[in-house]
């Protein structure tokens, strides 16, 4: 068989594109095959390892009156539980260390043991109760050591909850509750949750439980019907005991608190009549106090009274001793008056005696004196009487002389002078003569005078006598009043001693008054503490009394409160929820199964391709070895070794491709898909699983397209005779094709186009293979390109024509009103004119048909509004008004998803299912991003009976150049605004998801182009090599390269045009189809292609025919003109 | 000169290191209007001749003329002109385009070039009017080469030239042929060269070329050639 064996490895060696073409398709197809069907395993590996990991809850109970530790641990003796933990949780605000301007929304959960284990991606778990750890899909590792702080703007049943206010992170963490991207709602801050925490259990401060949570004894897979039949079981039987766990304990809680307000009943009455008690007692008091204070004031009136009448007496005393003292000092003062008296009048006497003595002999001496006068003047007179002789003859020798000297001058002598002369002295002596007879007549007079005057000075003696004797009579009166004073002074003396003594008895008087004073006054002052101690008893008392009415009162009214309340309370609710009410959870069931979807399709057309290629490709070979067939049969093998050459060289191929294919496809397209899944999961990295049945599966098609054709094209080959194997095969006759029988198109037809035309015909077989593989590779361009198309668009079209306002501001206390003025006054600032309406948006969930759905609820009475987030009907695309009182209008995937049209009622709920809404819809609205209802703040006020309170604006730029970033910080400024968002931010962080998806497109592009190449590749080449000697005969005939690589190629483009003629409208399906099948639940996909997709993947066909065109017009150029003189074989 | 001029051609075929001479030292000449047959076993170079005659390979050394034109000096594209205008060629297997029906093949020839023969009138002279709208398949093997004779001559060639023209025939049709190619010959002054190992058919050549082991045995001048009919082999 060494020889066989031989023709089987030289078949492969001289053919081996042949060969490439059976493996490439058939690795191709297993490839997508095992690729997309073992892609949902692997993801659900991956999934259920990570949650298996991390022991996630198979129930989560809540109770109305929450959980204590007693009812944790009875629910722990129900049987088959692996783990029961009761868990706190609390929404917050917080800041992160180091950034005051980001406030985040989280939610904190504790950490349970055995049960919802998060897995720890960086850093470490929390050792100390204020040491956190958080979500790792919305945090970086930069957060770590960075200390998270509650903000202020917390309600208290956060702050209540938490223990503390800052927690410092530890490590970053993936937790098995949070599976998608998906983080929920909340009441508190912005509503939407940014990320969460786990902290551990002490540094939760509350009562009860909020949650427990519980994993069976159970490791079924997740999804698994195997897991549904297990929960369907112990569901019921855990509600039940979940019921009567919570009812004892509140059968418990309510037996207590009767007790307790009847003892507090008690209490309080017992209290009353002991306080009324004392209160009396006070009273009763404080009356004897009354009466002794009215005795003590008489005493001291009393007092008051003498002491009075002692400051009379004593005052009376005083003004004696004051009038006696004035009679002393009169007396003294006349005693020294009389003395004074007495002494002048004594020396009066004493100095008129002196005077007379002296006036005695001054007139002694006056009469001595006028004798002596009279005596001068005598002598005088004596003397003068002498010298007068003398003149007298002095004064006529002159008168003669004189005459002579008259007659002398008369004589004319010249005597003149002599004259003069003798004049001068007679004048003179006349003079002297008359002196001396004055002189003598003075001294007569004096003698005269002086004579009179003694008879005067005799009398003046004679009256100095009389005074003399007068004198000596005064003395003797001096000396009788000198013995009368001395007699008055005595008397004044024995005044003054007596004087002295009623001093003295005053002043002891005046010192017991004083005693008595004090004594009296420190009466009144005591008399007076005791009145202020008595007015403040009662003061006392009136407050006690008050007191008493006011806490006797406010306890019966508390006590009353509580009777009522205790009246009112109703059963407790119980809830058992499983895993299909986590988001996560049944989000990664519904995506997983997305490719699952595609696995029903693609793989069918690669297997169908891959016959067509065997198929094709192997009677080509057939063909081609018919000679030798013929041979091999005369020289004696059985058809079934000959068929074995054929088996063996395509079983290899296929086999080897099956293998090839399964291998690189099993892990690249779950890797590439799951790498696309990571934005929205991505908590592990994947683990990839294997499946002997996929494998066996896509062997066994493998085989059936391979060895299965290749037998039968053999066996129709081998029914020959060898005689007629040896001979050559005739070639396909040629036929006239329908086109021919429109001689009006035909007849315009160049020539070589009908040749053309007419060979395509010719092989339907290949035909059909080329139009299935063009065809097939356009559709899956156009999904692929479509696909972008259909999620690109969305996040545009959705912002651009349903909700195209720029931003939103959330108010923190603002009423519509403020809100209004504060961003007119922002436009007003900022000179701008941007519009706005105002809305409240509420976090609603609906309970639908499949799953739990997160709506926001958005309720305005402005009828602007419409602007801002616009209706418009989804199945005519008109718009629409807002709907009317009473109504809601749902957004359509909402609608779609639960079967729901106009007309039919929707419960949406919320406060944690607490409360519900339910109201007619009045319409469906077109929306593609998030699920949305619509309602006016009337319905919901009347559906709800709470306030409709628009706490949040929508913004639409104007055309002024201001950002809407800078709108909004201006807004907050004048106004406090809990927090805003602009649409830009949603826009580009959806357009960044939504790039990941390009992978997918590139991934199918890929597999286009290789199904393109394969197929044509195959087909041109068996084209070729079954026409060589036409080529080469055309190549005799002259044809140039240009025109023989056209006579052949022109084929090509007929048969992609009539592949493009399928393909397009194909490829619109299977976009359709691919879309349903990736549907996500917040986006809403449109089923559109965009024109300019089909141009790019007319083009991307157009190009990869060029490409096989040109390399086969090397292998054209390569055929030998020689071939068309050789016989046919 | 003459109409065909071979000047000392050689034909070196390479395999690895062996070197194969296909021709040798071949100078050979034709003359316009002639019926030339070209004899010799097989193996004896005749092929090589007609593909270096017929413009489909190159000689190794020498010159080749055809109507004053050296073609041994022309290249690819000028080859594939030369054999587009001026060699008509007829296959032993006749190598119709089986797709195409009998005037269609006659068609393709004639619209490669200008002033080309009528088609119709090609398949009267070939005496298949009644068989014009025949694929090949439904045409005998007389008839299919009498289509290819038509469309080797619809185009005018200088030069028509037949690789065993009635190699795969039966004797009746292969003289009917051969009479079809004597007259083309006689009456229409076409340049006819036949390749033959049927030395029977050297009688009805204008001239008679013989070849050997790449080399020519003798070039004579049949200056009496007989009629197809009076052959017999």
């Amino acid at each position: 068989m060494t020889a066989y064996i031989k023709t089987v490895l030289r078949s492969i060696r001289n053919s081996i594109g042949r060969f490439v073409a059976i493996f490439a398709i058939i690795a191709l197809g297993v490839g997508f095959f095992a690729g997309l069907k073992l892609s949902m395993p692997s993801f659900r590996e991956t999934g259920n390892e990570f949650l298996q990991d991390g022991q996630l809850f198979d129930f989560r109970l809540v109770s109305t009156i929450g959980f204590d530790d007693e009812d944790v641990s009875r629910l722990r003796r129900i049987k088959g539980v692996r783990s029961v933990q009761g868990a706190y949780t609390a929404d917050a605000v917080v800041l992160i260390d180091g950034n005051n301007e980001l406030v985040y929304t989280v939610r904190f959960h504790s950490l349970t043991d055995g049960v919802n284990i998060p897995k720890l991606i960086e850093g470490r778990m929390p050792q100390t109760p204020n040491e956190i750890v958080v979500d790792e899909y919305n945090m970086k590792s930069d957060v770590l050591g960075k200390k998270i702080r509650l903000s202020g703007d917390n309600p208290t049943s956060t702050t209540d909850i938490m223990k503390y206010d800052e927690y410092e992170v530890v490590g970053l963490i993936r937790s098995p509750y949070y599976l998608n991207f998906q983080r929920g709602n909340s009441d508190v801050g912005s509503g939407n949750i940014g990320f969460y925490i786990y902290a551990p259990a002490e540094s939760f401060d509350s009562e009860f439980y909020h949650e427990v949570y519980v994993k069976y004894d159970n490791d079924d897979f997740i999804f698994s019907e195997e897991y549904d039949d297990f929960v369907s079981l112990v569901e019921k039987n855990l509600e039940k005991d979940t019921e009567t766990v919570i009812n004892d304990r509140f059968d418990t809680i309510l037996r207590d608190t009767y007790t307790e307000l009847y003892d507090a009943q008690d209490e309080l009455d017992d209290k009353r009549r002991e306080a009324s008690e004392e209160l009396e007692d006070g009273l009763r008091e404080l009356r004897d106090a009354s009466d002794e204070l009215k005795d003590a004031r008489q005493e001291l009136e009393d007092g008051e009274k003498e002491l009075k009448d002692a400051r009379k007496t004593l005052d009376d005393s005083a003004a004696d001793l004051a009038s006696a003292r004035r009679k002393l000092d009169d007396a003294e003062a006349s005693i020294n008056s009389g003395k004074k008296e007495l002494e002048q009048a004594q020396s009066e006497i004493d100095s008129n005696r002196a005077k007379l003595e002296s006036a005695k002999a001054e007139i002694n001496d006056n009469i001595k004196q006028v004798n002596a006068g009279i005596d001068q003047a005598n002598a005088t007179i004596t003397d003068l009487q002498g010298k007068l002789p003398q003149i007298e003859a002095g004064i006529d020798q002159v008168s003669g002389q004189l005459e002579q000297l008259y007659a002398a001058r008369d004589a004319g002598e010249d005597v003149d002078e002599q004259i003069a002369e003798c004049e001068a002295i007679l004048e003179e002596l006349q003079g002297n003569k008359s002196a001396c007879q004055t002189g003598i007549a003075q001294a007569e007079a004096m003698i005269d005078e002086l004579s009179a005057k003694i008879p005067l000075l005799e009398a003046g003696l004679q009256e100095i006598a009389d005074n003399e004797k007068a004198l000596d009579q005064g003395q003797a009166e001096v000396d009788s009043s000198r013995a009368k004073l001395n007699t008055a002074i005595k008397e004044y003396e024995s005044g003054l001693a007596q004087y002295n003594d009623g001093k003295a008895r005053l002043k002891d008087g005046e010192d017991k008054y004083k005693d008595a004073l004090k004594k009296y006054e420190d009466g009144v002052a005591e008399y007076e503490d005791g009145f202020a101690e008595y007015m403040d008893g009662w003061r006392e008392y009136a407050e006690n009394k008050e007191k008493f009415v006011n806490e006797i009162g406010r306890y019966e009214r508390e006590l009353e409160y509580a009777w009522r309340e205790i009246a009112k309370v109703k059963k407790p609710e119980t809830y058992v929820m499983g895993r299909d009410t986590n988001v996560g959870y049944v989000s990664f069931d519904n995506d997983s199964r997305i490719v699952d979807g595609i696995t029903k399709v693609f793989p069918v057309f690669f297997f169908a391709l891959a016959a067509l290629v065997c198929s094709t490709t192997m009677s080509r070979m057939v063909s081609d070895e018919r000679t030798q067939i013929g041979t091999m049969r005369a020289l004696g093998y059985s058809e079934f070794a000959i068929v074995m050459k054929y088996v063996l060289y395509s079983g290899s191929a296929s086999v080897s491709g099956c293998i090839a294919g399964y291998l690189g496809g099993s892990k690249l397209f779950p890797y590439v898909i799951w790498e696309v899944y990571r934005m929205m999961y991505g908590f592990a990295d994947i683990t990839f699983v294997g499946s002997i049945w996929v494998f066996l599966l896509a062997l066994a098609v493998s085989v059936i397209c391979s060895i299965g054709v290749t037998v039968v094209t053999c066996m129709a080959e081998l029914t020959g005779m060898p005689a007629d194997l040896i001979r050559p095969k005739a070639p396909t006759a040629g036929k006239r094709i329908l086109l021919e029988r429109i001689p009006f198109i035909w007849k315009r037809f160049m020539f070589l186009h009908k040749v053309s035309c007419r060979n395509v015909f010719r092989f339907k077989k290949r035909m059909w293979m080329m139009i299935i593989g063009i065809a097939g590779c356009t559709s899956l361009l156009i999904t692929g390109f479509g696909i972008r198309d259909s999620i690109d668009g969305i996040v545009d079209y959705h912002y651009d024509n349903v909700m195209p306002y720029d931003g939103s501001a959330i108010a923190d206390r603002a009423g519509d009103k403020e809100l209004r003025e504060a961003l007119d006054e922002t436009n007003a600032t900022l000179g701008t004119k941007y519009i706005y309406s105002t809305a409240r948006v509420k976090s609603v969930t609906h309970q639908g048909r499949d799953m739990i759905r997160d709506v926001s609820l958005i309720l305005s009475d402005d009828p602007e509004i419409t602007k801002f987030t616009i209706p418009i009907d989804y199945y005519t695309g008109e718009h629409l008004a807002w709907p009317s009182q009473g109504n809601i209008a749902i957004s359509s995937k909402l609608a779609d998803k639960n079967g729901l049209k106009a007309g039919d009622t929707i419960t949406l709920s919320y406060d944690d299912g607490a409360k519900t809404i339910t109201a007619r819809i009045e319409y469906v609205f077109e929306n593609y991003i998030f699920h949305y209802a619509f309602m006016s703040g009337a319905t919901y006020e009347e559906l709800t009976g709470e306030v409709y309170r628009p706490d949040q604006a929508f913004v639409i730029r104007d055309d002024s150049g201001v950002e809407p970033w800078k709108f909004m910080s201006m807004l907050s400024e004048i106004c406090d605004i809990k927090m805003w968002t602009l649409t830009s931010d949603f826009r580009t962080s959806f357009s960044e998801t939504m790039k990941q998806l390009n992978l997918v497109v590139i991934l199918v592009i890929a597999c286009a182009a290789g199904l393109a190449f394969i197929v044509m590749f195959n087909l041109n080449n068996i084209n070729i090599s079954e026409r060589i000697r036409e080529i080469a005969t055309l190549k005799v005939m002259g044809f140039n390269r240009l025109e023989t690589g056209s006579y052949v190629f022109r084929e090509n483009i007929i048969l992609v045009i009539i592949g493009f003629i399928f393909g397009i409208p194909l490829g619109r399906l299977l976009h359709a189809f691919v879309i349903a099948q990736i549907e996500m639940d917040t986006v809403t996909f449109v089923t559109k292609v965009l024109p300019l997709s089909y141009l790019w993947s007319v083009l991307f066909v157009s190009a990869f025919t060029v490409i096989v065109d040109l390399v086969m017009r090397i292998k054209i150029e390569r055929i030998d003109m020689a071939e068309s003189l050789k016989s046919v074989e | 000169m003459s109409y065909i001029d071979f000047r000392k051609v050689d034909k070196i075929y390479r395999t690895g290191d062996v070197e194969v001479a296909a021709l040798r030292d071949v100078t050979m000449r034709i003359e316009k209007g002639e019926l030339t047959v070209i004899l010799g076993q097989s193996g004896a170079g005749k092929t090589t001749l007609l593909n270096i005659l017929g413009g489909m390979d190159r000689l190794t050394q020498g010159q080749v003329f055809v109507d004053g034109r050296e073609i041994s000096q022309y290249n690819t594209k000028q080859l594939a002109e030369y054999r587009r205008y001026d060699v008509g060629f007829v296959f032993q297997f006749y190598n119709l385009i089986p797709n195409l029906t009998a005037i269609e093949n006659v068609e393709m020839a004639s619209q490669l070039v200008k002033g080309s023969f009528s088609c119709e009138q090609m398949l009267d002279m070939v005496g298949l009017r009644d068989r014009r709208d025949n694929f090949p398949a439904q045409l005998s093997g007389g008839e299919q080469q009498r289509v290819a004779i038509a469309r080797a001559i619809a185009k005018r060639p200088k030069l028509l030239l037949c690789d065993e023209p009635t190699g795969a025939l039966d004797y009746e049709t292969g003289k009917s042929i051969l009479k079809l190619l004597q007259n083309l010959a006689r009456n229409h002054n076409m340049t006819v060269v036949i390749i033959t190992h049927n030395s029977a058919l050297a009688p009805m050549a204008d001239r008679v070329v013989r070849v050997k082991s790449g080399e020519i045995l003798s070039n004579v001048v049949n200056t009496d050639p007989v009629d197809v009919d009076t052959i017999e082999w």
